[in-house]
Protein backbone atom coordinates (compact mmCIF):
# COMPACT_ATOMS: atom_id res chain seq x y z
CA UNK A 1 0.00 0.00 0.00
CA UNK A 2 2.63 2.02 0.50
CA UNK A 3 5.24 1.17 -1.74
CA UNK A 4 4.34 4.45 -4.27
CA UNK A 5 6.73 6.17 -1.25
CA UNK A 6 10.01 4.53 -1.86
CA UNK A 7 9.95 6.40 -5.00
CA UNK A 8 11.10 9.88 -4.72
CA UNK A 9 9.15 11.63 -7.08
CA UNK A 10 5.47 10.03 -5.33
CA UNK A 11 6.66 11.65 -2.06
CA UNK A 12 6.55 14.47 -3.63
CA UNK A 13 3.78 14.09 -5.73
CA UNK A 14 1.90 13.55 -2.76
CA UNK A 15 3.45 16.17 -0.34
CA UNK A 16 1.70 18.53 -3.08
CA UNK A 17 -1.34 16.95 -3.75
CA UNK A 18 -1.85 16.92 0.17
CA UNK A 19 -0.95 20.33 0.57
CA UNK A 20 -3.19 21.45 -2.17
CA UNK A 21 -6.16 19.31 -1.05
CA UNK A 22 -6.01 20.31 2.82
CA UNK A 23 -6.01 24.10 1.81
CA UNK A 24 -8.74 23.43 -0.80
CA UNK A 25 -11.07 21.92 0.39
CA UNK A 26 -11.35 23.97 3.86
CA UNK A 27 -11.99 27.18 1.31
CA UNK A 28 -14.76 24.80 -0.19
CA UNK A 29 -16.31 24.85 2.17
CA UNK A 30 -16.77 28.61 1.88
CA UNK A 31 -17.40 28.25 -1.29
CA UNK A 32 -19.97 25.83 -1.27
CA UNK A 33 -21.49 27.46 1.35
CA UNK A 34 -21.64 31.28 -0.49
CA UNK A 35 -23.05 28.86 -3.00
CA UNK A 36 -20.18 30.06 -5.69
CA UNK A 37 -19.16 26.92 -6.91
CA UNK A 38 -17.91 28.22 -10.85
CA UNK A 39 -15.54 30.80 -8.51
CA UNK A 40 -12.99 28.42 -9.27
CA UNK A 41 -13.41 27.84 -13.21
CA UNK A 42 -13.78 31.71 -13.93
CA UNK A 43 -10.60 31.92 -11.96
CA UNK A 44 -8.67 29.53 -13.91
CA UNK A 45 -9.88 30.76 -17.02
CA UNK A 46 -8.64 34.21 -15.87
CA UNK A 47 -5.56 33.04 -15.34
CA UNK A 48 -4.96 31.16 -18.76
CA UNK A 49 -6.13 33.92 -20.09
CA UNK A 50 -3.15 35.62 -17.95
CA UNK A 51 -0.68 33.01 -19.50
CA UNK A 52 -2.12 33.70 -23.30
CA UNK A 53 -1.51 37.50 -22.53
CA UNK A 54 2.25 36.75 -21.61
CA UNK A 55 2.96 34.37 -24.44
CA UNK A 56 1.39 36.99 -26.56
CA UNK A 57 3.63 39.69 -25.73
CA UNK A 58 6.46 37.33 -24.69
CA UNK A 59 7.16 37.82 -21.26
CA UNK A 60 6.18 37.04 -17.54
CA UNK A 61 5.02 33.82 -17.74
CA UNK A 62 5.10 34.03 -13.80
CA UNK A 63 3.45 37.46 -13.10
CA UNK A 64 1.23 38.28 -15.28
CA UNK A 65 -1.30 35.67 -14.46
CA UNK A 66 -0.73 36.16 -11.06
CA UNK A 67 -1.89 40.06 -11.72
CA UNK A 68 -4.89 38.63 -13.62
CA UNK A 69 -5.69 36.25 -11.86
CA UNK A 70 -6.05 38.53 -8.20
CA UNK A 71 -7.42 41.41 -10.26
CA UNK A 72 -9.93 39.19 -11.18
CA UNK A 73 -10.53 37.95 -7.48
CA UNK A 74 -11.29 41.93 -6.77
CA UNK A 75 -13.69 42.03 -9.18
CA UNK A 76 -15.38 39.26 -8.30
CA UNK A 77 -15.44 40.02 -4.26
CA UNK A 78 -17.43 43.68 -5.52
CA UNK A 79 -20.35 41.31 -6.78
CA UNK A 80 -22.97 41.67 -4.15
CA UNK A 81 -26.57 41.08 -5.97
CA UNK A 82 -29.61 42.71 -4.20
CA UNK A 83 -31.80 41.98 -6.88
CA UNK A 84 -33.39 38.52 -6.14
CA UNK A 85 -33.84 37.42 -9.62
CA UNK A 86 -30.08 37.56 -10.19
CA UNK A 87 -27.35 34.68 -8.77
CA UNK A 88 -24.05 35.67 -7.89
CA UNK A 89 -23.46 32.23 -10.10
CA UNK A 90 -24.60 34.29 -13.23
CA UNK A 91 -22.12 37.07 -13.36
CA UNK A 92 -19.07 34.76 -12.28
CA UNK A 93 -20.02 32.47 -15.71
CA UNK A 94 -20.42 35.21 -17.76
CA UNK A 95 -17.00 36.23 -16.16
CA UNK A 96 -15.43 32.38 -17.13
CA UNK A 97 -17.41 32.83 -20.71
CA UNK A 98 -15.57 35.71 -21.31
CA UNK A 99 -12.13 35.02 -20.44
CA UNK A 100 -12.49 31.79 -22.16
CA UNK A 101 -13.51 33.53 -25.45
CA UNK A 102 -10.32 36.36 -24.82
CA UNK A 103 -7.75 33.51 -24.05
CA UNK A 104 -8.93 32.00 -27.75
CA UNK A 105 -8.48 34.98 -29.63
CA UNK A 106 -4.99 35.62 -27.86
CA UNK A 107 -4.08 32.11 -28.73
CA UNK A 108 -5.02 31.96 -32.37
CA UNK A 109 -2.00 34.87 -32.85
CA UNK A 110 0.36 32.88 -30.64
CA UNK A 111 2.15 29.97 -32.58
CA UNK A 112 1.78 26.94 -30.42
CA UNK A 113 0.19 28.93 -27.65
CA UNK A 114 -2.03 25.72 -26.79
CA UNK A 115 0.80 24.01 -25.72
CA UNK A 116 1.50 26.35 -22.88
CA UNK A 117 -1.71 26.96 -22.06
CA UNK A 118 -2.29 22.60 -21.73
CA UNK A 119 1.08 22.63 -19.70
CA UNK A 120 -0.64 25.09 -17.31
CA UNK A 121 -3.70 23.66 -17.42
CA UNK A 122 -2.96 20.42 -16.54
CA UNK A 123 -0.36 21.14 -13.88
CA UNK A 124 2.89 18.65 -13.49
CA UNK A 125 2.19 16.84 -10.22
CA UNK A 126 4.57 13.71 -11.20
CA UNK A 127 7.51 16.25 -11.82
CA UNK A 128 6.90 19.04 -9.09
CA UNK A 129 10.03 20.03 -7.52
CA UNK A 130 10.73 20.62 -3.56
CA UNK A 131 11.33 24.18 -4.63
CA UNK A 132 7.60 24.69 -6.46
CA UNK A 133 6.45 22.94 -3.26
CA UNK A 134 8.30 25.24 -1.23
CA UNK A 135 7.19 28.35 -2.42
CA UNK A 136 3.46 26.43 -2.60
CA UNK A 137 3.81 25.75 1.09
CA UNK A 138 4.59 29.51 2.26
CA UNK A 139 1.68 30.88 0.41
CA UNK A 140 -0.63 28.41 1.49
CA UNK A 141 0.67 28.56 5.03
CA UNK A 142 -0.08 32.76 5.18
CA UNK A 143 -3.38 31.80 3.63
CA UNK A 144 -4.57 29.05 6.10
CA UNK A 145 -2.74 31.51 8.82
CA UNK A 146 -4.84 34.59 8.00
CA UNK A 147 -7.84 31.60 7.71
CA UNK A 148 -7.07 30.13 11.02
CA UNK A 149 -6.60 33.51 13.11
CA UNK A 150 -9.70 35.50 11.76
CA UNK A 151 -12.02 32.08 11.58
CA UNK A 152 -15.19 33.68 12.97
CA UNK A 153 -15.21 36.52 10.72
CA UNK A 154 -14.95 34.51 7.51
CA UNK A 155 -17.18 32.04 8.86
CA UNK A 156 -19.95 35.01 9.73
CA UNK A 157 -19.67 35.98 6.32
CA UNK A 158 -20.39 32.99 4.32
CA UNK A 159 -23.33 32.15 6.91
CA UNK A 160 -24.97 35.76 6.22
CA UNK A 161 -24.43 34.57 2.26
CA UNK A 162 -26.04 31.39 3.60
CA UNK A 163 -28.84 32.86 4.97
CA UNK A 164 -29.17 35.61 2.17
CA UNK A 165 -28.25 37.90 4.65
CA UNK A 166 -25.83 39.24 2.03
CA UNK A 167 -27.38 42.67 1.37
CA UNK A 168 -26.34 44.08 4.75
CA UNK A 169 -22.57 43.89 3.63
CA UNK A 170 -21.38 47.07 2.43
CA UNK A 171 -19.68 47.51 -1.23
CA UNK A 172 -16.20 46.93 0.49
CA UNK A 173 -15.81 44.40 2.79
CA UNK A 174 -12.00 44.32 3.79
CA UNK A 175 -13.36 40.00 4.60
CA UNK A 176 -14.99 39.56 1.51
CA UNK A 177 -11.84 41.50 -0.11
CA UNK A 178 -9.32 38.94 1.98
CA UNK A 179 -11.27 36.08 1.34
CA UNK A 180 -11.54 36.38 -2.88
CA UNK A 181 -7.82 37.27 -2.38
CA UNK A 182 -6.95 33.57 -0.44
CA UNK A 183 -9.28 32.20 -3.10
CA UNK A 184 -7.07 33.81 -5.78
CA UNK A 185 -4.01 32.94 -4.78
CA UNK A 186 -4.54 29.40 -3.82
CA UNK A 187 -6.01 28.87 -7.15
CA UNK A 188 -2.82 30.35 -9.24
CA UNK A 189 -0.65 27.98 -6.81
CA UNK A 190 -2.66 25.04 -7.41
CA UNK A 191 -3.01 25.11 -11.04
CA UNK A 192 0.55 25.24 -12.00
CA UNK A 193 0.93 21.56 -9.82
CA UNK A 194 -2.61 20.19 -10.33
CA UNK A 195 -4.24 21.32 -13.57
CA UNK A 196 -7.91 23.09 -13.71
CA UNK A 197 -9.90 19.78 -12.81
CA UNK A 198 -8.47 18.23 -10.30
CA UNK A 199 -8.48 22.39 -8.56
CA UNK A 200 -12.47 22.20 -8.81
CA UNK A 201 -12.74 18.84 -7.30
CA UNK A 202 -10.47 19.08 -4.45
CA UNK A 203 -12.62 22.58 -3.52
CA UNK A 204 -15.69 21.39 -4.50
CA UNK A 205 -15.69 17.60 -3.86
CA UNK A 206 -14.91 17.69 -0.21
CA UNK A 207 -16.91 19.96 1.03
CA UNK A 208 -19.93 18.80 -0.33
CA UNK A 209 -19.25 15.09 0.77
CA UNK A 210 -18.73 16.46 3.82
CA UNK A 211 -22.31 18.50 4.53
CA UNK A 212 -23.38 15.69 3.40
CA UNK A 213 -21.66 13.14 6.21
CA UNK A 214 -22.68 15.84 9.09
CA UNK A 215 -24.68 18.55 9.76
CA UNK A 216 -21.97 20.47 12.21
CA UNK A 217 -20.16 23.20 10.82
CA UNK A 218 -16.84 22.00 12.84
CA UNK A 219 -17.31 18.60 11.81
CA UNK A 220 -17.78 19.86 8.08
CA UNK A 221 -14.32 21.10 7.99
CA UNK A 222 -12.65 18.35 9.65
CA UNK A 223 -14.80 15.45 7.18
CA UNK A 224 -13.79 17.83 4.11
CA UNK A 225 -9.82 17.72 5.44
CA UNK A 226 -9.92 14.14 6.08
CA UNK A 227 -11.71 13.59 2.72
CA UNK A 228 -8.99 15.74 0.92
CA UNK A 229 -6.41 13.29 2.22
CA UNK A 230 -7.72 10.26 1.45
CA UNK A 231 -8.76 11.37 -2.08
CA UNK A 232 -4.92 12.43 -2.29
CA UNK A 233 -3.08 9.26 -1.02
CA UNK A 234 -5.41 6.67 -2.78
CA UNK A 235 -5.27 8.82 -5.45
CA UNK A 236 -1.95 8.48 -6.26
CA UNK A 237 -2.12 4.98 -5.75
CA UNK A 238 -4.03 4.06 -8.03
CA UNK A 239 -2.05 6.29 -10.70
CA UNK A 240 1.30 4.28 -9.56
CA UNK A 241 -0.65 0.82 -9.28
CA UNK A 242 -2.38 1.15 -12.79
CA UNK A 243 0.06 3.90 -14.47
CA UNK A 244 -3.11 6.69 -14.97
CA UNK A 245 -2.45 10.33 -15.56
CA UNK A 246 -2.14 11.58 -11.61
CA UNK A 247 -4.62 14.45 -11.50
CA UNK A 248 -7.39 12.39 -13.21
CA UNK A 249 -7.00 9.61 -11.05
CA UNK A 250 -7.25 12.19 -7.60
CA UNK A 251 -10.16 13.29 -9.81
CA UNK A 252 -11.62 9.94 -10.28
CA UNK A 253 -11.31 8.76 -6.09
CA UNK A 254 -13.06 11.80 -5.41
CA UNK A 255 -15.73 11.15 -7.24
CA UNK A 256 -16.41 7.93 -5.75
CA UNK A 257 -15.89 9.48 -2.13
CA UNK A 258 -18.95 11.51 -3.32
CA UNK A 259 -20.85 8.62 -4.50
CA UNK A 260 -20.14 6.69 -1.06
CA UNK A 261 -21.39 10.14 1.16
CA UNK A 262 -24.34 10.54 -1.16
CA UNK A 263 -25.23 6.36 -0.59
CA UNK A 264 -24.93 7.06 3.23
CA UNK A 265 -27.44 10.10 3.32
CA UNK A 266 -29.94 8.12 1.49
CA UNK A 267 -29.56 5.18 3.22
CA UNK A 268 -29.46 7.70 7.04
CA UNK A 269 -32.62 9.49 5.54
CA UNK A 270 -34.63 6.47 4.65
CA UNK A 271 -33.54 4.94 8.33
CA UNK A 272 -34.57 8.22 9.80
CA UNK A 273 -38.03 8.71 7.88
CA UNK A 274 -40.15 5.92 9.10
CA UNK A 275 -40.15 6.27 12.84
CA UNK A 276 -40.15 10.61 12.30
CA UNK A 277 -44.19 12.00 12.37
CA UNK A 278 -43.35 15.27 11.31
CA UNK A 279 -45.74 16.60 8.38
CA UNK A 280 -42.23 17.35 5.98
CA UNK A 281 -41.31 13.95 6.15
CA UNK A 282 -44.70 12.88 5.60
CA UNK A 283 -44.89 14.89 3.03
CA UNK A 284 -41.56 13.45 1.30
CA UNK A 285 -42.95 9.61 1.49
CA UNK A 286 -46.08 10.49 -0.30
CA UNK B 1 6.54 -35.93 2.01
CA UNK B 2 4.78 -32.71 1.58
CA UNK B 3 7.49 -31.09 3.03
CA UNK B 4 10.53 -32.49 0.77
CA UNK B 5 8.04 -31.17 -1.98
CA UNK B 6 7.62 -28.03 -0.94
CA UNK B 7 11.47 -27.52 -0.36
CA UNK B 8 12.24 -28.34 -3.38
CA UNK B 9 9.69 -26.15 -5.07
CA UNK B 10 11.11 -23.47 -3.06
CA UNK B 11 14.51 -24.17 -3.90
CA UNK B 12 13.72 -24.23 -8.12
CA UNK B 13 11.90 -20.97 -7.76
CA UNK B 14 14.87 -19.47 -5.91
CA UNK B 15 17.24 -20.84 -8.72
CA UNK B 16 15.39 -19.72 -11.42
CA UNK B 17 14.96 -16.03 -10.22
CA UNK B 18 18.81 -16.00 -9.40
CA UNK B 19 19.55 -17.64 -12.72
CA UNK B 20 17.15 -14.95 -14.51
CA UNK B 21 18.64 -12.50 -12.75
CA UNK B 22 22.22 -13.28 -14.30
CA UNK B 23 20.73 -13.41 -17.62
CA UNK B 24 18.89 -10.13 -17.28
CA UNK B 25 22.29 -8.57 -15.73
CA UNK B 26 23.37 -8.37 -19.33
CA UNK B 27 20.48 -6.31 -20.93
CA UNK B 28 21.22 -2.86 -21.22
CA UNK B 29 17.72 -1.08 -20.67
CA UNK B 30 17.16 1.69 -22.87
CA UNK B 31 14.50 3.84 -23.02
CA UNK B 32 13.37 6.61 -25.74
CA UNK B 33 11.37 9.26 -26.26
CA UNK B 34 9.48 8.50 -29.27
CA UNK B 35 9.02 5.18 -30.86
CA UNK B 36 11.52 5.94 -34.44
CA UNK B 37 14.55 5.90 -31.99
CA UNK B 38 13.52 2.72 -30.38
CA UNK B 39 13.19 0.79 -33.50
CA UNK B 40 16.76 2.58 -34.64
CA UNK B 41 17.92 1.20 -31.04
CA UNK B 42 16.67 -2.24 -31.29
CA UNK B 43 18.13 -2.60 -34.50
CA UNK B 44 21.38 -1.64 -33.08
CA UNK B 45 21.22 -2.82 -30.09
CA UNK B 46 19.82 -6.67 -31.44
CA UNK B 47 19.18 -9.25 -28.25
CA UNK B 48 21.45 -7.14 -25.95
CA UNK B 49 19.11 -4.36 -25.33
CA UNK B 50 15.24 -4.07 -24.48
CA UNK B 51 13.77 -1.04 -25.58
CA UNK B 52 10.96 1.10 -24.44
CA UNK B 53 9.82 4.43 -25.83
CA UNK B 54 7.74 7.22 -23.83
CA UNK B 55 5.76 8.94 -26.49
CA UNK B 56 3.28 6.26 -28.63
CA UNK B 57 3.81 6.99 -32.56
CA UNK B 58 0.66 7.88 -33.36
CA UNK B 59 1.29 11.15 -30.62
CA UNK B 60 1.76 14.61 -30.91
CA UNK B 61 5.37 14.28 -29.74
CA UNK B 62 5.41 18.15 -28.75
CA UNK B 63 2.95 17.02 -25.92
CA UNK B 64 2.40 13.82 -23.70
CA UNK B 65 1.26 13.82 -20.99
CA UNK B 66 3.37 12.10 -17.70
CA UNK B 67 2.65 8.61 -16.12
CA UNK B 68 4.18 7.16 -12.94
CA UNK B 69 5.30 4.34 -15.12
CA UNK B 70 7.80 6.59 -17.51
CA UNK B 71 9.51 7.89 -14.37
CA UNK B 72 10.14 4.54 -13.08
CA UNK B 73 11.35 2.75 -16.00
CA UNK B 74 13.52 6.20 -16.64
CA UNK B 75 15.24 5.66 -13.07
CA UNK B 76 16.01 1.61 -14.39
CA UNK B 77 17.37 2.78 -17.46
CA UNK B 78 20.76 2.42 -18.35
CA UNK B 79 20.76 4.53 -21.59
CA UNK B 80 18.55 7.49 -22.54
CA UNK B 81 17.70 8.36 -26.37
CA UNK B 82 16.08 11.59 -26.88
CA UNK B 83 15.29 13.19 -30.35
CA UNK B 84 16.74 16.80 -29.26
CA UNK B 85 16.44 20.04 -30.38
CA UNK B 86 13.39 21.30 -28.60
CA UNK B 87 10.94 18.12 -29.87
CA UNK B 88 10.68 17.49 -26.29
CA UNK B 89 11.22 20.35 -24.02
CA UNK B 90 7.91 20.15 -22.83
CA UNK B 91 8.39 16.87 -20.98
CA UNK B 92 11.39 15.05 -21.09
CA UNK B 93 13.44 17.17 -19.06
CA UNK B 94 11.11 17.27 -16.00
CA UNK B 95 10.81 13.28 -16.06
CA UNK B 96 14.57 12.83 -16.43
CA UNK B 97 14.90 15.03 -13.49
CA UNK B 98 12.56 13.03 -11.44
CA UNK B 99 13.87 9.79 -12.22
CA UNK B 100 16.80 10.80 -10.33
CA UNK B 101 19.04 7.91 -12.33
CA UNK B 102 22.85 9.54 -12.59
CA UNK B 103 23.60 7.29 -15.65
CA UNK B 104 21.64 9.17 -17.58
CA UNK B 105 21.57 12.73 -17.00
CA UNK B 106 22.62 15.08 -19.23
CA UNK B 107 26.36 15.06 -20.30
CA UNK B 108 26.29 11.27 -18.40
CA UNK B 109 27.74 8.54 -20.87
CA UNK B 110 24.24 6.80 -20.93
CA UNK B 111 22.43 10.39 -22.32
CA UNK B 112 21.87 9.95 -26.38
CA UNK B 113 21.26 13.24 -28.27
CA UNK B 114 20.37 11.77 -31.11
CA UNK B 115 20.28 15.05 -33.31
CA UNK B 116 24.41 15.64 -32.65
CA UNK B 117 25.87 15.82 -36.49
CA UNK B 118 22.39 16.30 -38.13
CA UNK B 119 22.37 19.25 -40.84
CA UNK B 120 19.90 21.11 -38.87
CA UNK B 121 17.38 22.43 -41.89
CA UNK B 122 15.49 26.00 -40.88
CA UNK B 123 17.89 27.14 -37.82
CA UNK B 124 16.04 30.94 -37.28
CA UNK B 125 18.35 34.12 -37.63
CA UNK B 126 16.86 35.43 -35.16
CA UNK B 127 14.20 33.86 -33.10
CA UNK B 128 10.65 35.75 -33.02
CA UNK B 129 8.08 33.61 -31.44
CA UNK B 130 5.41 36.28 -33.13
CA UNK B 131 6.63 34.51 -36.79
CA UNK B 132 6.37 31.13 -35.38
CA UNK B 133 9.88 30.49 -35.28
CA UNK B 134 10.20 28.66 -32.18
CA UNK B 135 12.39 25.95 -33.12
CA UNK B 136 14.84 28.20 -31.96
CA UNK B 137 18.04 25.46 -33.21
CA UNK B 138 16.24 24.18 -36.17
CA UNK B 139 13.07 22.18 -37.90
CA UNK B 140 13.06 19.32 -34.70
CA UNK B 141 11.43 16.66 -37.63
CA UNK B 142 14.91 15.40 -39.06
CA UNK B 143 13.93 11.75 -38.51
CA UNK B 144 11.98 11.83 -41.86
CA UNK B 145 14.64 11.89 -43.78
CA UNK B 146 16.70 8.02 -43.88
CA UNK B 147 19.86 9.30 -44.53
CA UNK B 148 19.66 11.10 -41.32
CA UNK B 149 18.37 7.96 -40.04
CA UNK B 150 21.76 6.94 -40.56
CA UNK B 151 23.41 9.65 -38.02
CA UNK B 152 20.29 8.98 -35.36
CA UNK B 153 22.21 5.07 -35.65
CA UNK B 154 25.70 6.38 -35.71
CA UNK B 155 24.62 8.09 -31.94
CA UNK B 156 22.90 5.56 -30.82
CA UNK B 157 25.76 3.11 -31.32
CA UNK B 158 28.26 5.24 -29.42
CA UNK B 159 26.14 5.70 -26.62
CA UNK B 160 25.73 1.61 -26.21
CA UNK B 161 29.08 1.70 -26.93
CA UNK B 162 30.04 4.05 -23.88
CA UNK B 163 27.68 1.72 -21.45
CA UNK B 164 28.79 -1.61 -22.60
CA UNK B 165 31.89 -1.31 -24.25
CA UNK B 166 32.25 -5.27 -24.22
CA UNK B 167 30.09 -5.64 -26.92
CA UNK B 168 31.51 -2.96 -29.33
CA UNK B 169 32.29 -5.51 -32.11
CA UNK B 170 28.66 -6.42 -32.36
CA UNK B 171 27.09 -2.64 -32.39
CA UNK B 172 29.20 -2.10 -34.99
CA UNK B 173 28.09 -5.11 -36.82
CA UNK B 174 24.65 -3.99 -36.36
CA UNK B 175 25.02 -0.38 -37.41
CA UNK B 176 26.86 -1.52 -40.69
CA UNK B 177 23.84 -4.04 -41.30
CA UNK B 178 21.40 -0.60 -40.83
CA UNK B 179 23.29 1.52 -42.94
CA UNK B 180 23.88 -1.20 -45.94
CA UNK B 181 19.78 -1.43 -45.32
CA UNK B 182 18.70 1.72 -45.48
CA UNK B 183 21.03 2.43 -48.47
CA UNK B 184 19.38 -0.01 -50.27
CA UNK B 185 15.77 0.83 -49.68
CA UNK B 186 17.28 4.62 -50.12
CA UNK B 187 17.58 3.39 -53.92
CA UNK B 188 14.25 1.57 -53.63
CA UNK B 189 12.43 4.95 -52.56
CA UNK B 190 14.33 7.57 -54.83
CA UNK B 191 13.15 5.29 -57.96
CA UNK B 192 9.66 5.55 -56.82
CA UNK B 193 9.56 9.00 -56.12
CA UNK B 194 11.76 9.97 -59.28
CA UNK B 195 8.53 10.34 -61.52
CA UNK B 196 7.27 12.98 -59.17
CA UNK B 197 10.27 15.29 -58.34
CA UNK B 198 9.22 18.62 -58.31
CA UNK B 199 5.64 17.76 -57.47
CA UNK B 200 3.64 20.63 -55.68
CA UNK B 201 2.03 19.65 -52.50
CA UNK B 202 0.64 21.50 -49.26
CA UNK B 203 1.13 20.52 -45.76
CA UNK B 204 -0.93 20.49 -42.61
CA UNK B 205 2.24 21.21 -40.04
CA UNK B 206 6.30 22.33 -40.48
CA UNK B 207 7.05 19.19 -40.13
CA UNK B 208 7.91 17.97 -43.54
CA UNK B 209 10.65 19.64 -44.42
CA UNK B 210 13.91 16.66 -44.68
CA UNK B 211 11.28 14.71 -46.17
CA UNK B 212 10.27 17.05 -48.98
CA UNK B 213 14.41 18.12 -49.65
CA UNK B 214 15.51 14.46 -49.97
CA UNK B 215 12.55 12.79 -52.53
CA UNK B 216 12.57 16.54 -54.22
CA UNK B 217 8.77 17.33 -53.80
CA UNK B 218 7.95 21.11 -53.47
CA UNK B 219 5.37 22.27 -50.02
CA UNK B 220 3.75 25.27 -51.52
CA UNK B 221 2.22 26.05 -48.56
CA UNK B 222 1.05 25.05 -44.95
CA UNK B 223 -2.56 24.63 -43.60
CA UNK B 224 -0.98 26.62 -40.73
CA UNK B 225 -0.64 29.78 -41.30
CA UNK B 226 2.27 29.90 -38.75
CA UNK B 227 3.60 26.58 -37.05
CA UNK B 228 1.13 25.73 -34.17
CA UNK B 229 -1.17 28.22 -35.10
CA UNK B 230 -4.82 26.13 -36.39
CA UNK B 231 -5.96 27.24 -39.70
CA UNK B 232 -8.00 30.69 -40.08
CA UNK B 233 -10.29 31.43 -42.67
CA UNK B 234 -8.25 33.89 -44.37
CA UNK B 235 -5.58 30.88 -45.25
CA UNK B 236 -8.31 28.43 -46.01
CA UNK B 237 -8.62 31.27 -48.99
CA UNK B 238 -5.26 31.35 -49.83
CA UNK B 239 -4.36 27.44 -49.89
CA UNK B 240 -7.73 26.97 -51.91
CA UNK B 241 -6.65 29.71 -54.80
CA UNK B 242 -2.98 28.07 -54.37
CA UNK B 243 -3.96 24.87 -55.02
CA UNK B 244 -6.34 25.71 -57.87
CA UNK B 245 -3.72 27.58 -59.68
CA UNK B 246 -0.58 25.25 -59.01
CA UNK B 247 -2.67 22.10 -59.71
CA UNK B 248 -1.91 21.03 -56.09
CA UNK B 249 -2.83 16.80 -55.96
CA UNK B 250 -2.39 16.47 -52.31
CA UNK B 251 -2.43 17.48 -48.71
CA UNK B 252 -0.21 15.93 -46.51
CA UNK B 253 -1.14 15.98 -42.52
CA UNK B 254 -0.31 13.43 -39.57
CA UNK B 255 -2.48 11.37 -37.11
CA UNK B 256 -2.66 13.74 -34.39
CA UNK B 257 -3.56 16.80 -36.72
CA UNK B 258 -7.59 17.31 -36.97
CA UNK B 259 -8.37 16.92 -41.44
CA UNK B 260 -11.15 19.15 -40.80
CA UNK B 261 -9.65 22.08 -42.22
CA UNK B 262 -8.13 20.51 -45.44
CA UNK B 263 -11.65 18.48 -46.23
CA UNK B 264 -13.15 22.04 -46.88
CA UNK B 265 -10.08 22.74 -49.47
CA UNK B 266 -10.75 19.22 -50.63
CA UNK B 267 -14.05 19.47 -51.37
CA UNK B 268 -13.66 23.10 -52.90
CA UNK B 269 -11.17 21.59 -54.98
CA UNK B 270 -11.19 18.03 -55.53
CA UNK B 271 -7.54 17.71 -54.11
CA UNK B 272 -6.80 14.68 -51.91
CA UNK B 273 -5.94 14.58 -47.74
CA UNK B 274 -3.34 11.58 -47.03
CA UNK B 275 -2.65 11.60 -43.39
CA UNK B 276 1.22 10.12 -43.43
CA UNK B 277 3.07 8.30 -41.24
CA UNK B 278 5.47 10.91 -39.33
CA UNK B 279 6.66 7.96 -36.57
CA UNK B 280 6.75 4.15 -36.10
CA UNK B 281 3.64 2.98 -34.84
CA UNK B 282 2.00 5.37 -36.19
CA UNK B 283 -0.43 3.24 -37.69
CA UNK B 284 -0.39 -0.73 -37.37
CA UNK B 285 1.47 -1.49 -40.58
CA UNK B 286 3.78 0.68 -39.54
CA UNK B 287 6.25 -1.53 -36.94
CA UNK B 288 9.59 -0.22 -38.31
CA UNK B 289 11.75 3.15 -38.98
CA UNK B 290 11.83 1.70 -42.86
CA UNK B 291 8.13 1.22 -42.92
CA UNK B 292 7.35 4.60 -42.26
CA UNK B 293 8.62 5.29 -45.35
CA UNK B 294 7.28 3.00 -46.92
CA UNK B 295 4.02 3.36 -46.43
CA UNK B 296 4.52 7.30 -46.86
CA UNK B 297 5.82 6.70 -50.27
CA UNK B 298 3.79 4.17 -51.32
CA UNK B 299 1.03 6.62 -49.93
CA UNK B 300 2.03 9.57 -51.79
CA UNK B 301 3.08 8.12 -55.19
CA UNK B 302 -0.23 6.16 -55.51
CA UNK B 303 -2.24 9.88 -54.84
CA UNK B 304 0.56 11.87 -57.27
CA UNK B 305 -0.21 9.81 -59.96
Amino acid sequence: MFEMFQLPFMVQAFVAAALTGLLLSYLGVHVVGRGIVFVDLALGQVSSLGVAFAMFIGTGLTTIPLVFTLGGALLMSFINIRDKRLKQEAIIGILYAFASALTVLLISKTPHGDSDIQEVLFGNLLSVSWEQITAVAIAFGIIAIVHAVFFRKFFALTESFENGENHLIGIFNVWNFLFYMSIGLAIVFAVRINGVIPVFSYLIIPAVSAIMLTKRNGLVVAFALAISLVASFFGLDFSFKYDFPAGSSIVTILGLIFVLASAYRIAVGIGKRKPANVPETVDVER
Amino acid sequence: MKNIKSIVAVALLVASVLVANVTFAKTIKVVTTTTDMKSIAEMIGGANVSVTSIATGYQNPHFVDPKPSYIISLSNADMFVTVGLDLETGWSPQLLTSSRNTKIQKGSPGYVDASEGVSLLQVPSSLNRGEGDIHMYGNPHYWLDPMNGKIIARNIANGLERVDPANKAMYEANLKTFDDKIDAKMKEWQTKMAPFKGANIIAYHNEWVYFETRFGLHIVDFMEPKPGIPPTPSQLVKVINEVKSNNIKVIISSPYFTTSSSDVVAKQTGVKVLTMATSTGAFDQVKSYFDVFDYDINLLTAALK
